[in-house]
């Protein structure tokens, strides 16, 4: 340590030594430890050094700065009278972290992901635009069938073989591109309807649909597994009920109804007084899609099944309006995480 | 489509409560939307006529009618009336003292200006029935006087509303819907019979019926019915419409539409006078031709929509809709009938094409039953001959053939019983298929199933099996799970990374929010949305004409929304945006995160760079003249735009921090992402820090020097910018520097040479050292 240094550092251990009080102690800092302070004063001088020495010079001086503020420490510890200091007010509330948050719908989503995962399902990802093929044609939807004209479909200017998908109906041919079966997929995903928004209604929104090929796979096992996928999410015993329904590409279809959450089978507004809420729409994958999914009939069967997630978060957070969720409203988006 | 319960009772009696029925509709999947239940609001109302009319003598608005409710009443009644309409002749609705009406007021025997009047003649708003008053309620003919007039308007009758699928085209009629409860409820369906009789020439050589064009229809069967008086319908009839929601007109076209409610098979009636030549012809439109609809348009037509012509012109639009100029009129006395099996996707392609939709038209794209459709003529010629007094010419006039007979169906119940997975009898499923009209050839291992005429969705053998399985009820069937084997469920990469960048921004304090994936030229304009994008051909309003390329404009909207009740914001959305490459139609996994913050800009490069350094992807900037841009390899992942103080004015945020926003490629990014999976050892010797701060002139780049420093030397492990001020001309920076080895306590002097170089950067990047 250089001379100049070491003698600043025994004259302020000195003085340290000698402090005596809280006030003293102050003083002390400011006299050593401050922006004006002898240590600052000693690295200033440094510049002043010969180039040999100025890196030698600080680097102790740097040194002694870290010593001095550990024993400063040490001496503000051994002066405060044990027990003396005001007690922190602990009646003050906290500070809550800063925390943002996922969408209700995402957060929905991955509750209904994980029970899917859980029954073995695996997740595909299609593209919101879709040609002809996929969406209608391959689903047994051909050109002029009146099925198109309940699906209210957005075409595109200038490209007349795409429309921005309809169903999500179109992950049955696609993940059979991908995989042979045995399978069972799932896809979440946003699809686009040709329709005035209101509250119960919207224009974009995300439908969940899945599917399970084998051999041997039956309808029992369609009620049975989209039971229990609906139990498992809302973590209760339910009234189910399974009620015969058109879906071209299913043979045969089904829609699944749940007892009105809200007046509980009695009969209100949000089940239009049936008493029932339909959930999903299912089937019996249509002989034609096996086909156009390269599968033989005779040897493979499977179920598919698809439902709104709009409308299924209404019921499972209990808000009454569709369009919450694209309001970007704060107040909606932080609710429930 | 809705049916009076009591019009389906002519076919079926069900012993079943109307509730239960419906209940057992929808489950076999005729779905009952809701049962109706109508009430008459008053009592002790009759049907009566109106005798004579004549001026009260005190009153010139009244007038003193006397009325009879039974035939040959010897004194009829005394009724002072001040409705318009009021005629001899006049069948009325009669309140007889005591009645209660629709206010609940009850009737008294009352005396006006003079006169004593027993009782009231009622317009339909005081009897509940709508709110018209503008004249008395006029009954139609065929009610007998005296009845009550709750049974005379059938008006305490229970109204079924259906919601019918697309396959079941048997369904859209009374008949069709009787027979399907016969088969739900096993009760004998009586099917419908024509009793009609004949008169006078013969229809055949005064009619010629030709189908020029086979592709449009492949069976035409016409009816000529002459003598016809048009005039109002019987008050049954008119009451059954009504119930079923169609507005009755006049007895012939209301027979033309009862037929078809009835039967489910579309009818046609033309003005015999109007149609030249003595011929009908089934064609496709010629080039340049017009012809005016029954709703008042006019239909510039093509070659490729049908037509109904004479030897001149068209008639009608085949099976959608007829003209004005062949319709039936008060002075039409011969119709022609015309009922016919249209080529489905011939009319719809022409109702498209047209924008109408009828009835007929949407009945006819689904193909009704071919085999009624020579009943539906005689139908409709039997009630214009006890309706409206016709004659109905001997023998239908035909053309075409009727379609084949429905093929039969091989069937397998082995093969029944494994879709459904319950065990299936042979006996009960050939009752169930015998229920509903199906011929069962049984066989040893394959039946032979001829579905009836009306059951064109039944084609292939599951199509059979879903009738056993809905007939058995799929709610008596086990729950069962997927027995084969299972493989792991993973998430495709591209969706884990979708996960994870949602977690980090949530867990950094960003909300996740969701927009519209549309916008309007407004949008464009403001953001600067130059390229071309993806057009709606029919978009919902203006601003929702383009596909997104962008999440900031919307998600720019939600934070002038969140404003007002927010200092600081922070927002992100993941989602598709969609960019036309040409021919191809590019759709890009895009995240996007907008903030309002006293350090707006730095927040987002620091969500950027570190997403980036978890996927071990090095960035590159570069800088442009609004916003500045990322490059991960030669690809550009990412923009960040830095708006200014007016430009964020111009976009309405009205707050003292700036905004900015960040744009991310999840495609782009997941290219180049690498999972961090392997452990990366650190250093267990102590780490000295050392702080510098320094001066620059306002307008010198900051980044050089940090990018300098960064890469100076080994032991410089870490250094962050902590603290940024600028007074007057100068902008300060403090920059925390970290030195470590990764085998060795560092030595004052090696942490000094290193520092010693750094101050040797800052000077050469123009930087003055503070101290
Ligand atoms: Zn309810």
């Amino acid at each position: 340590m250089p001379p100049s240094i070491e003698q600043l550092k025994r004259e302020a251990l000195a003085a340290l030594a000698a402090v005596q009080s809280p006030p003293a102690l102050e003083a002390f800092e400011h006299r050593y430890l401050g922006r004006k302070g002898k240590i600052s004063a000693a690295l200033r001088s440094v510049g002043q050094l010969a180039e040999a020495d100025r890196q030698r010079v600080g680097a102790a001086a740097n040194a002694l700065r870290q010593e001095l503020i550990a024993a400063v420490e040490e001496k503000r510890e051994e002066l405060a009278p044990d027990g003396a200091a005001p007690r922190d007010d602990v009646t003050v509330p906290g500070l809550p972290p800063r925390r943002g948050s996922l969408h209700p719908l995402t957060l929905f989503m991955r509750t209904m992901e994980d029970i899917w995962r859980s029954m073995g399902f695996s997740f595909h990802q299609g593209p919101d635009l879709e040609t002809d093929w996929y969406n209608f044609s391959g689903l047994n939807i051909p050109p002029h069938h009146p099925a198109r004209d309940i699906q209210d479909t957005f075409y595109l200017k200038g490209h007349p073989k795409h429309v921005l998908r309809t169903h999500i109906s179109t992950v049955q041919l696609r993940a059979a591109e991908r995989q042979s079966p045995p399978f069972r997929v799932v896809e979440f995903g946003r699809v686009y309807r040709h329709e005035a928004t209101d509250a119960s209604h919207e224009a974009a929104y995300f439908e969940c649909e899945g599917l399970a090929v084998d051999r041997h796979v039956r309808v029992t096992d369609l009620i049975g597994t989209l039971t229990t996928f609906l139990e498992t999410l809302f973590d209760r015993k339910l009234q189910i009920r399974v009620r015969p329904h058109y879906y071209p590409f299913v043979e045969p279809g089904m829609d699944l109804d749940m007892a009105c959450f809200f007046c509980g089978g009695q009969g209100c507004g949000i089940c239009g007084q049936a008493g029932w809420l339909e959930m999903m729409g299912s089937g019996m994958i249509h002989p034609k899609v096996l086909r156009h999914m390269k599968l033989d009939p005779a040897t493979w069967s499977g179920f598919a099944w698809g439902m709104g997630v709009d409308r299924l978060a209404m019921f499972y957070y209990r808000y009454a309006d569709i369009r919450l969720a694209h309001s970007g409203d704060l107040r909606f988006l932080e609710q429930f995480n | 489509m809705q049916l009076p319960l009591s019009w389906i009772r002519d076919y079926v009696k069900p012993k079943q409560s109307v509730e239960k029925l419906a209940e057992l509709l929808t489950l076999t999947g005729t779905e009952v939307e809701r049962v109706e239940k109508r009430v008459a609001k008053f009592s002790g109302v009759v049907v009566g006529e109106v005798q004579t009319v004549i001026k009260h003598p005190a009153a010139d608005r009244l007038k003193v009618t006397k009325v009879i409710v039974k035939e040959k009443q010897a004194e009829p009644l005394t009724i002072v009336c001040g409705a318009p309409n009021v005629r001899p002749g006049m069948a009325v609705p009669v309140a007889l003292p005591g009645a209660t009406l629709a206010n609940g007021q009850t009737l008294e025997a009352a005396t006006i200006r003079g006169v004593e009047s027993q009782g009231m003649l009622c317009a339909p708003d005081e009897l509940g029935l709508g709110d018209d008053h503008a004249g008395i309620l006029a009954l139609g003919p065929g009610v007998k006087l005296g009845t009550p007039l709750e049974q005379a308007l059938a008006l305490n009758d229970t109204i079924i509303h259906l919601e019918l699928t697309l396959n079941r085209s048997d369904c859209f009629s009374v008949q069709g819907i009787a027979r399907e409860i016969a088969a739900v409820t096993k009760t004998p369906f009586k099917p419908h019979v024509v009793k009609l009789t004949e008169k006078g020439r013969p229809a055949k050589g005064t009619l010629n019926i030709r189908i020029k064009h086979r592709a449009i229809c492949s069976r035409y069967v016409g009816r000529l019915v002459r003598n016809v008086k048009v005039g109002p319908s019987p008050q049954w009839l008119v009451n059954r419409l009504e119930a079923a929601g169609v507005r009755p007109l006049n007895n012939v076209v209301d027979v033309t539409n009862y037929v078809m409610l009835c039967l489910g098979q579309p009818i046609h009636a033309f003005d015999a006078r109007q149609v030249k030549g003595h011929s009908v012809v089934v064609r496709w439109a010629r080039k340049g031709e017009k012809l005016q609809l029954l709703d008042g348009s006019t239909q510039a037509l093509t070659t490729t929509i049908p037509v109904i012509a004479d030897s001149e012109k068209p008639l009608a639009v085949a099976a959608i809709m007829g003209g004005e100029h062949s319709g039936v009129t008060e002075k039409t006395t011969t119709v022609i009938i015309e009922s016919a099996t249209f080529d489905p996707v011939v009319i719809r392609k022409a109702s498209q094409q047209l924008r109408v939709r009828t009835e007929a038209s949407h009945r006819h794209e689904k193909e009704p039953d071919p085999a009624m459709v020579e009943a539906a003529a005689d139908y409709a010629a039997q009630l214009l001959a006890e309706l409206a007094g016709g004659e109905v010419a001997k023998g239908r006039i035909e053309a075409g053939k009727a379609p084949p007979a429905p093929r039969a169906i091989p069937f397998k119940l082995a093969d029944a019983a494994a879709l459904l997975g319950v065990p299936v009898a042979e006996r009960r499923a050939r009752e169930l298929l015998t229920r509903l009209g199906c011929t069962v050839k049984t066989g040893k291992s394959q039946w032979a199933v001829t579905p009836p005429s009306w059951r064109n969705d039944l084609r292939i053998p599951e199509d059979l099996t879903e009738e056993i399985g809905r007939l058995t009820g799929y709610n008596t069937f086990p729950k069962t799970l997927l027995a084969g084997p299972r493989t792991p469920s993973v998430l495709p990469s591209s969706l884990a990374l979708e996960r994870l960048v949602r977690d980090r921004l949530a867990s950094a304090g960003f909300h996740e929010a969701l927009t519209y994936p549309w916008y309007g030229q407004h949008q464009r304009a403001a953001f600067g949305l130059n390229g071309p994008h993806l057009e709606l051909l029919k978009p919902l309003s203006q601003d929702q004409q383009y596909l997104r390329q962008s999440h900031v404009p919307r998600l720019t909207e939600a934070v002038v929304k969140n404003l007002p009740r927010n200092d600081e914001l922070r927002l992100f959305e993941l989602g598709s945006i969609f960019v036309p490459d040409g021919k191809v139609l590019r759709e890009d996994r895009v995240l996007a995160v907008v903030a309002l913050a006293p350090e707006a800009y730095r927040e987002l490069r620091g969500v950027l760079e570190t997403l980036a350094a978890a996927g071990g992807i090095e960035l590159k900037q570069i800088i442009g003249e609004h916003d500045t841009s990322f490059l991960a390899g030669a690809t550009r992942v990412a923009t960040i735009t830095p708006f200014s103080a007016p430009q964020a004015r111009r976009h309405k945020i009205r707050s003292k921090h700036p905004y900015a926003a960040l744009e991310l490629s999840l495609t782009g990014l997941g290219q180049h992402w690498i999972e961090q999976t392997d452990f990366r050892p650190f250093s267990n010797y102590p780490a000295v820090q050392r702080d510098v701060a320094f001066w620059l002139p306002a307008g010198t780049a900051y980044g050089p020097i940090h990018e300098a420093l960064t890469s100076l030397d080994p032991l410089l492990t870490t250094l962050e910018l902590f603290d940024v001020f600028t007074k007057a001309d100068r902008r300060s920076y403090a920059v925390r520097l970290t030195f470590q080895a990764d085998d060795r306590t560092l030595t004052a002097d090696e942490v000094e040479a290193v520092l010693g170089r750094v101050h040797t950067i800052l000077a050469d990047h123009g930087a003055e050292l503070r101290l």
